[in-house]
């Protein structure tokens, strides 16, 4: 954990001198983890909400890669202007859209220039995010192994091919058995897998369908993520027309405690509300997200979290090019938020709390220099009384009831 | 100036169906008449509360003098008496129409006659007026003038021969009207030896001055020093100001005679000491009787109102105190109830009064209500031999203690193109509706005659009636008395607890049907908890309806990563916002929408 005494830029150093009363800022002015946004599919799921571009062409594909290059490039060389230390990068991590859709060359000339603006840690965590049908030789994922990739990050959902067709997915359950065999034989060890419970029209037999078809992958991660219907989508549309079709929250709650307790049974950590891992392949990446550190950030409708100033790039791939070229990654009109001490202390306990390890006073102090169980001793009072969290003294994290309700807890830290 | 004698003065008021134009002609007349420039001209100069002008329509009384030459080359005064535009206000319409002697009668020229044209013509006729009919938009495409003129005499027996035919909006033809209100209307029977009797038809609030007594001196004068008595509340006061009404300001004199409309300030505190339809006279030469027609006000719809925020209480209790100073008819006293803490018992002339209380509470003093479902004043009959009326359902006496209960009826006069007959039959019989008469206004409309208790027309009958009639229907009604009635008392219980702001009286045979549409409403309002919840309707001890909120078994946002953290922390605390304004009811938290769901009856 970083503490206020690594914040390097003069004008935090005077504010804490004439502060009297010492309240260390916990926006540290250091960061080493980089978010790269992928915006092409080749189709829309139907329950996808993300800003992505349907069917790219070659032409976008290069802009975005060139104009990626310049973000980076201008990261690295207005960084200190902008009161920042950016050190050797220990988590990269390509998100989409569909990153596996990018030309493996483009890859590699990018984490090459990382490599060289930045520096990247020995053992820094590298992931791509991948669609099974694209990885349908060995030979992809060497590549990219190559490049630098060293984590893989694949979008199952489920085993079940009537399912697959319902989301909208471009592969099929034999696809997916290929592509992450592919994978591990290139030589990957990192490999997660994301799913999906509560999905319209699927059983409990699906479900324990899918938990058999993944005990044969070579996963060291996995993600289960509740079905959650975002406005605009098929999904929405379809749930307006025919709600019978989607499974009620008794059911959804069912089967994704099916899957938590299987996963556990085989050895996975259920480390984060809707994450698992093996032992020490925990998401490092996202991991920065909820425990609340900084992270750099480069492509269309990407965020960053720097300095206490949250940034989001404009959605559009021909507007976020403007903008990279004519303004660059600091502009004053992609800032969505500034954090202050008090806000970023219960975004603290807000996305600390989506860990099962939970939030620990050491680490709290360490980052705040505070007490948390002084801060919100109300808050643990009244959701200890109410089953929600576990509190021994020191750390306060999710009770088991509190997986399912995590929400309530949340909405005492906003 | 010269003084004008009565016989060039001219009090009238404008009357017509809402949106027939009746304000839209008043600021013609002012802007004609040079009372104000065009320029200075704010469009509907007389209604000048902010919600008169959204809704089109007249909330309070409001007088305006203007001198007007004719074409004869002779000075006028015309006071414009502004009246209020809606049943609800029936009575002071009344006392307004006492203070003039003729009315102009507008009527749209595409819709013409209409329901409350025919209320407000009555009453004109009622106080004795010259009626002077103009047929307005007539540039309109749909405008029929001619059918519209035969209408006015056929179904008021007004002659409209010579009525002038005008668009106030586009300015054409006013003169004729100008010249027509010197011509036709009657001056004031004004007798300045008798002793002083001034009708009181408005009154307004002033800070500095205390209230402003808008009246028309029918007999007698009126003078700065002179000490004066109200008739029927026998208050004293010396006037210290008096004067006449320009547009948006005042103009003061030194007496007001016989004829004359005008202001008294005499240091007066409280608006109702000077209610509207009382009679001032002076102490020193009182008049014998005072004129005839005052009532004292009669709420006849109560509800109660809470403050969203607990703490704002106070404030609630400073806001109705500063209504109350303009609005004598507003009536509050303090309550409480289990479920939504402090508030107030509210009383009002009816629903649209209601309506427009809320209104301006939340938006003048930005206050957010919680009101319980409106109720009307039932008189209970008890086995003591004790009546007693009583506007809070809650408050009802146990069964065994009611010999009888009456309610109040409205005598509804609702106007339909004939093809809606079926649809508004259907509905009045849905309300305990009891058929009087149609009266046949020509080949395409009719006048139906309908008995309706009123409670069955508070809460959404207004809108059934448009929904049902595609909009044309229009409905007038007067209170005719009141009818013992099989009322009983429906407890909404939430979560097996009875939640007092949604008791309701109802007619036993709508019991089981109205218990069932307020579970699916409160249902469909209360948001599932952790728990379930059952919503029961019941009568005594007996459940007569049920419904359930089942148990939510999940609240989880499943993805948090770095690019919506911030949409992710904005929809959390939009919950929590939400959350806050809900209402605690025993474990179970009730949205502000849930308390008034008893007022969406119809489906």
């Amino acid at each position: 954990m970083r503490t206020a005494s690594h914040r390097t830029n003069s004008h935090g150093v005077i504010k804490k001198i004439m502060l009297q009363e010492e309240i260390p800022n916990s926006l540290t002015g250091t960061v080493s983890s980089l978010y790269i946004h992928v915006p092409f599919c080749q189709s829309k799921c139907h329950y996808c909400d993300f800003y992505s571009i349907s069917s790219a062409n070659s032409e976008q594909l290069h802009r975005w890669h060139e104009t990626i290059k310049l973000e980076l490039q201008r990261l690295a060389s207005e960084s200190e202007a902008a009161g920042l230390e950016i050190q050797s990068l220990k988590t990269i991590y390509y998100g989409g859209g569909t990153p596996s859709l990018v030309p493996v060359k483009f890859l590699s000339e990018e984490l090459d220039l990382c490599r060289e603006l930045f520096g990247i840690d020995e053992d820094a965590e590298i992931t791509l995010e991948a669609n099974p049908e694209q990885l349908n030789s060995k030979r992809i994922a060497a590549d990219w192994l190559e490049a630098g990739i060293n984590r893989l990050s694949m979008g199952l959902q489920s085993a079940s091919d009537r399912l697959l067709q319902v989301l909208g997915r471009r592969h099929t359950r034999e696809d997916a058995y290929h592509a992450f065999n592919y994978a591990h034989q290139a030589g990957f060890r990192n490999i997660s897998a994301d799913l999906i419970s509560g999905l319209p029209d699927a059983t409990m037999s699906d479900v324990e369908d899918t938990l058999n078809f993944i005990d044969s992958l070579p996963l060291a991660h996995i993600s289960c993520y509740a079905l959650d219907v975002a406005h605009n989508t098929r999904f929405a549309k379809m749930q307006a027309e025919n709600p019978e079709r989607f499974p009620d929250d008794l059911l959804e709650r069912q089967m994704f405690h099916r899957i938590r307790d299987t996963l556990i049974g085989r050895g996975f950590q259920h480390y984060e509300i809707s994450n698992f891992a093996l032992d020490s392949f925990e998401s490092r990446h996202n991991t920065v997200y909820w425990r609340a550190e900084p992270y750099l950030a480069a492509g269309p409708a990407a965020s960053s979290y720097l300095a206490g100033i949250r940034r989001s790039n404009p959605a559009s791939l021909s507007t976020w090019v403007k903008s990279v070229q004519e303004e660059g990654p600091f502009s004053e009109n992609n800032i969505t938020e500034i954090i202050s001490d008090e806000e970023a202390m219960r975004e603290s306990m807000l996305l600390g709390l989506r860990l099962l390890a939970g939030v620990n006073a050491e680490d709290f102090r360490n980052h705040h220099g505070r007490d948390y169980r002084i801060l919100f001793a109300s808050q643990i009072e009244k959701l200890c009384q109410r089953g929600l969290v576990d509190f021994n003294g020191e750390t306060m994290r999710l009770a088991h009831k509190g997986e399912d309700f995590c929400n309530i807890v949340f909405r005492e830290f906003v | 100036m010269e003084k004008i004698p009565p016989s060039h003065i001219r009090n009238f008021s404008i009357i017509a169906h809402i949106d027939h134009g009746k304000s839209t002609l008043a600021d013609r007349l002012i802007e004609h008449t040079g009372a104000l420039t065009s320029r200075e001209m704010h469009e509907q100069v007389l209604d000048n509360m902010d919600l008169e002008r959204e809704r089109g329509i007249t909330i309070k009384a409001r007088a305006v003098r203007m001198l007007y030459k004719s074409k004869s080359g002779e000075m006028y005064i015309y006071n414009l008496i502004d009246t209020p535009g809606h049943v609800d206000f029936n009575y002071e319409v009344s006392r307004s129409l006492a203070a003039c002697d003729g009315a102009i009668l507008v009527v749209d020229a595409s819709q013409g006659v209409e329901a409350q044209t025919l209320a407000n013509a009555y009453l004109a006729v009622d106080a004795d007026l010259e009626i002077l009919p103009v047929i307005n938009k007539i540039d309109l495409k749909t405008a029929r003038p001619e059918e519209v003129r035969q209408e006015i005499e056929d179904v008021l027996g007004i002659d409209a021969a010579d009525a002038p035919l005008i668009s106030a909006k586009n300015d054409i033809n006013i003169d004729a009207v100008l010249e027509a209100i010197a011509n036709k209307l009657p001056p004031p029977e004004a007798d300045d030896s008798k002793p002083l009797r001034a009708l009181v038809f408005d009154s307004e609030y002033d800070t500095y001055r205390g209230v402003i007594v808008h009246v028309n001196v029918q007999d007698g004068k009126i003078s700065e020093g002179d000490e004066i008595k109200m008739m029927h509340s026998g208050k004293k006061f010396i006037v210290t100001e008096l004067g006449t009404f320009l547009p948006g300001s005042y103009s003061t004199v030194d007496s007001l005679s016989a004829g004359d409309v005008g202001y008294v300030v005499a240091s007066i505190k409280n608006v109702r000491d000077t209610a509207v339809g009382e009679t001032i006279t002076t102490v020193e030469n009182p008049a014998t009787e005072p004129l005839p027609g005052y009532k004292p006000v009669q709420q006849m719809v109560y509800c109660g109102m809470y403050p969203v925020d607990g703490g704002d209480y106070p404030d609630l209790r400073d806001a109705l105190e500063k209504l109350q100073l303009n609005d004598a008819a507003l009536s509050f006293e303090p309550e409480t109830s289990a479920a939504l803490g402090f508030g107030f018992r509210c009383g009002f002339l009816g629903l649209l009064h209601y309506e427009i209380v809320q209104e301006r509470l939340e938006r003048e003093f930005d206050l957010d209500l919680i009101s319980t479902a409106p109720s009307v004043v039932y008189k209970l009959n008890l086995t003591s031999g004790e009546t007693i009326n009583l506007d809070n359902p809650t408050n009802m006496p146990p069964v065994e203690e009611i010999e009888s209960i009456e309610e109040p009826i409205v005598r509804a006069s609702i106007m339909t193109p004939t093809e809606y007959i079926g649809n508004i039959m259907a509905l009045c019989h849905e309300r305990r509706g009891i058929y009087v008469n149609t009266e046949y206004l020509d080949e395409k409309r009719v006048n139906l005659h309908f008995d309706l208790p009123l409670n069955e027309i508070i809460y959404d009958f207004f809108d059934a009636l448009k929904s049902r009639s595609k909009g044309y229907a229009s409905l007038d009604y007067e209170l005719k008395g009141y009818e013992p009635s099989d009322l009983v008392k429906l407890d909404i219980l939430i979560n097996n607890e009875a939640v007092d702001a949604l008791t309701f009286i109802v007619h036993r045979d709508h019991a089981y049907a109205r218990g069932r549409k307020m579970t699916e409403n409160l249902q469909e309002n209360i948001p599932r908890h952790q728990f379930e919840i059952p919503i029961q309707a019941a009568i005594g001890g007996k459940i007569v309806a049920r419904e359930t909120v089942r148990a939510y078994r999940k609240d989880v946002t499943a993805k948090c990563y770095g690019g919506d953290i911030s949409r992710k922390k904005k929809l959390l605390e939009k919950q929590k916002e939400g959350k806050k304004r809900m209402r605690q009811v025993g474990s179970v938290e009730i949205p502000q929408e849930a308390f008034m769901s008893v007022l969406k009856l119809d489906e």
